[in-house]
């Protein structure tokens, strides 16, 4: 059954993940791409003394892209479910209910960690050549809060999505904006080291929210 | 479940209520906050300020109550103003019976300066060292970083990402005969090759000794720095002033200021009062005279001005923060204040601020208030009463819009 | 009542302010084809909400195979088929897609039956659901349905949309399927022609309550139209009588008592009329007797 829970959220985001996949991957490429250049203008050292130097790690262009790719993720395949009320067929199947509400939300994050995982793989794969240990995982430490922000948004967009009024999707939404604000108040490399453990918790807090939207779903909540 | 997700979202708005509001509050009521120019002068002993008077004018003042023009406020600060005095040929020819030159002036003074947000911010954990001794007369940038591990002394070319052993090997083996004890807690330094000239870097070992290490010539210059029994350093910043008196400012743990001679390492307390730069701002504007130095930390300023000839303190002045009515007021409707960044560092993370018991009768009255609309019996709704009492606000707004009325 | 598949007791349910139905219980018991009749806005979807558990009531339960209804178990819930109000269905995927992802979820999973039904379609295989005709969504909802095999039917307006000889097809297609596997049916329409030849039991449904709920055969050989001639303008109540009413000298009402019994109802009040006429009625016919034109 989990199977079939898959496959039908594979249906509903096949035709994204090319969309984001590219679009992730291909900013990824354009960003490293420029350190390339810089590389072959100015030389390594250039690069090296412009990240000790001038608190950047080059990646940053990408800093929005998870949380778009996660946000997209949420609507095509929650939208479906709750236009025409299609959630009532979802979950009459005989599968636990919350359980099915949770495996679809493993497939949608774990399409998107595979996302990240590659685009952490290509930064690093790049980098840890060029740069010296430090510098690169000062680059990927400070991208950790944008891929939090993306599965962090995409358990909130699909908390937004499954509840059955526009009262409350308001409300969530503005809280939703608050949230992901949190994730983007600095620059500086490293600056979110701190806030990873609390970023964490929200997450995990996060998982479990849809479950708070199906269950007025259930009650038969309307505007 | 339910009932726990239901308290989770109440509480997630509480939170993001707790920092939005009161950065809406003071965004909205924010004044400008303005303290006039002030320096010690080494003309009327006193300390002055430059100010604008009730038509735009410019006044300058004295702390014994004289004003001054323009004109007249240049030639009591002279040491500062020289440029403008000498242009004028105003520059006097001696102060407090020393002769002084232009020059003297510009190679004496110096402006130093730090804030928490310089300090605390995210280190990369590798550093660089110039060479002091260079080739030409500029200073060439340098080419490789280093790292102070448990094992040694690193250098890294940057250009091909690789241990230059034999330079790693030599610094590491004149390191340890000098007694360092690896790794490195500390390592300060300015590696700008914009500078007249290269103090290198101070480095505090595992064991919290102090050492003196510089580049010349890509062979290491390595001494071992004195300091008194008992002495452990907080910060160090390394100074490269014309006049070259100093090799650094530092500070100790016990919050003490020192400034430490380049000549023969001697440390000299500048007793300007407890002083942390995690959390204090600093700035010392000196001269061969005198220095006038400004620590200010949450709105509240103190001026010290030192002696610079024998570190001694001249005069203090101190002004308090002063909350603005505004912030009075908001002592009333916020219990507390989260935010995730602070102008004294570059760190997200939360932060809980301005505790206000006096906003427990607001909470209290929201909670009564609540209990009101709601049509709640004050046994019904105690829970939610309760957390409204503590935090204010924050839930009451919260509640009100998620609990649907019964 | 040991045998009822629906049980539903003391529902009493508010939209808002407006109160939809006080104290409202009936029964579907074991192996019946039962529609639920009723004017627009009486709550039949409402009804069929709170049974297959997406509305809380504010009072009363219903339970299904003895689970109540907002927490039925995934085992209960593979044992009842669900058609939602406007055959929605998962209009992304192809019928074939569709049908690979409803089979992995029941074990009884009739394949043949639904292709059957496809066949009749003429889609292209790869056509998505939401790319067809509003007929053709319909019958994919349906044939999910039936391929689904359950012991209980709930269906929501399940004529809506199909063209009237595919929905004769379907409604003969459902009453063989229902009898040959011992289904229980729960169904709503608003055509009513349809359920004479599909429902054994009915519940008309008027505003906040039900008026009847019987068998179809005893509603049809009891319920009645009365007709006559009088010279009142109007008529007063009549026990036992609904909807009375005259229009140009000629009279009608509606009532279950036989006509001797009519008669004396009729003399009891007072009235004069002349050449009384009984006659039998149709499941439409006795409906609008039973809940008035309008």
């Amino acid at each position: 059954m989990i199977k079939a829970i898959l496959y039908k959220e594979w249906i509903k985001m096949r035709a994204l993940l090319p969309v984001a996949a590219v679009a992730v991957l291909g900013f990824t490429v354009y960003a490293l791409l420029r350190v390339e250049r810089a590389v072959d203008f100015r030389g390594a050292a250039h690069v090296w003394q412009i990240m000790i130097d001038k608190e950047t790690v080059f990646i940053e262009p990408l800093r929005l892209l998870p949380a778009l790719a996660g946000i997209a993720a949420a609507l095509v395949q929650f939208i479906p479910e709750m236009s025409q009320r299609r959630l009532k067929l979802t979950l009459h199947l005989p599968f636990p209910q919350r359980g099915m509400i949770l495996v679809m939300a493993a497939a949608g994050l774990g399409a998107l960690a595979v996302l990240f995982a590659a685009q952490a793989a290509m930064v690093w794969g790049y980098m840890h050549r060029l740069l010296a240990p430090e510098l690169t995982a000062r680059a990927m430490m400070t991208a950790v809060p944008w891929w939090a922000a993306g599965l962090t948004l995409y358990m909130l967009t699909a908390w937004i999505c499954l509840e059955p009024t526009w009262r409350r999707r308001v409300l969530y939404l503005l809280m939703t904006a608050g949230v992901a604000r949190m994730f983007f108040l600095s620059d500086v490399p490293r600056a979110y080291d701190g806030m990873l453990p609390w970023m964490a918790a929200l997450w995990l807090f996060s998982l479990l929210l849809p479950l708070l939207s199906v269950d007025r779903f259930k009650q038969g909540c309307q505007d | 479940m339910i009932r726990f997700l239901k308290t989770g979202t109440a509480l997630l708005a509480a939170l993001l209520l707790a920092w939005l509001l009161p950065w809406l509050f003071s965004f909205v009521t924010a004044e400008p906050a303005w303290r006039p120019f002030t320096l010690y002068s080494c003309v009327v002993h006193s300390f002055a300020s430059l100010d604008h008077g009730d038509d735009g004018s410019v006044v300058g003042r004295d702390m014994r109550g004289n004003t001054y023009t323009e004109s007249q406020f240049d030639s009591i600060l002279p040491m500062f103003y020289y440029r403008q005095l000498a242009a004028e040929g105003r520059f006097p020819s001696q102060i407090e019976g020393v002769p002084v030159t232009v020059r003297d002036a510009e190679r004496s003074g110096f402006i130093f300066r730090t804030s928490p947000s310089d300090v605390n911010r995210p280190a990369v954990g590798i550093y660089q060292i110039l060479e002091s001794m260079p080739a030409r007369v500029d200073f060439d940038a340098p080419s490789d970083v280093f790292r102070i591990t448990e094992s040694g002394i690193e250098f890294v070319d940057m250009e091909t990402n690789t241990t230059d052993e034999a330079k790693s090997r030599l610094f590491t083996e004149v390191m340890r005969r000098k007694g360092f004890r690896f790794p490195a807690r500390m390592v300060a330094g300015n590696p700008t090759p914009k500078k007249e000239y290269d103090n290198g870097c101070l480095v505090v070992d595992a064991a919290g000794a102090l050492y003196h290490m510089k580049q010349m010539r890509g062979r290491p210059f390595f001494r071992a720095v004195p300091l008194p029994d008992g002495f452990s350093v907080g910060r160090i910043f390394v100074t490269e002033y014309p006049d070259r008196r100093h090799l650094a400012f530092l500070t100790d743990t016990a919050g003490h200021f020192y400034a430490m001679r380049a000549d023969d390492y001697s440390l000299h307390e500048v007793a300007v009062g407890s002083f942390d730069p995690t959390t204090e701002s600093m700035m010392i504007i000196g001269d061969m005279f005198y220095w006038t130095v400004n620590i200010e930390s949450g709105g509240a300023e103190r001026l010290v001005a030192v002696d610079a000839r024998d570190y001694s303190v001249v005069e203090v002045r101190e002004s308090p923060a002063e909350p603005s009515r505004w912030e009075r007021a908001a002592r009333f409707a916020f219990p507390f204040e989260l935010s995730f960044t602070s102008v004294d560092d570059a760190f997200v993370r939360p932060r809980v601020a301005a505790f206000s018991p006096s906003a427990l009768w607001a909470g209290a009255v929201l909670a009564a208030l609540y209990l009101l609309l709601r049509r709640r019996s004050l046994r019904g709704g105690v829970w939610r009463a309760a957390g409204i009492v503590l935090l204010g606000i924050y839930l009451f707004i919260p509640l009100l819009l998620l609990e649907p009325r019964r | 009542m040991g045998d009822s598949v629906i049980v539903c007791r003391n529902l009493t349910h508010y939209y808002g302010e407006r109160l939809i139905y006080k104290d409202l219980s009936f029964e579907v018991p074991r192996g019946r084809i039962l529609g639920l009749l009723g004017k627009n806005g009486t709550g039949k979807t409402t009804a069929i909400n709170i049974l297959s558990g997406y509305l809380r009531p504010r009072a009363g339960e219903c339970r299904i195979f003895g689970e109540r209804s907002e927490a039925i178990s995934p085992a209960t819930r593979a044992r009842i088929a669900l058609l939602i109000e406007g055959h929605v269905q998962y209009s992304y995927m192809t019928i074939a897609q569709i049908e690979r992802f409803y089979s992995r979820f029941y074990p009884r999973w009739n394949r043949d039956a639904y292709y059957g039904l496809m066949e009749l379609l003429k889609v292209a295989p790869r056509q998505r659901i939401s790319r067809m005709s509003c007929g053709q969504r319909s019958q994919v909802a349906l044939g999910l349905i039936l391929a689904q095999d359950a012991e209980l039917l709930v269906l929501d307006d399940f004529s809506m949309g199909l063209d009237p000889g595919y929905r004769r097809l379907f409604v003969e297609y459902l009453r063989d399927y229902a009898r040959n596997g011992a289904k229980t049916v729960f169904l709503t329409s608003h055509i009513i022609q349809d359920m004479e030849k599909l429902v054994d039991d009915c519940i008309v449904m008027d505003y906040g309550r039900i008026l009847v709920q019987m068998p179809v055969r005893e509603l049809l050989g009891s319920f009645a139209r009365y007709t006559f001639t009088t010279g009142a303008a109007e008529l007063p109540p009549i026990e036992g009588a609904f909807h009375p009413g005259v229009m140009n000298g000629r009279a009608e009402l509606f009532s279950f008592a036989p006509q001797r019994q009519v008669e004396q109802a009729l003399g009891g009040a007072g009235i004069v009329f002349d050449g009384l006429v009984r006659e039998s009625l149709n499941l439409e016919d006795a409906f609008i007797g039973l809940t008035g034109k309008y």
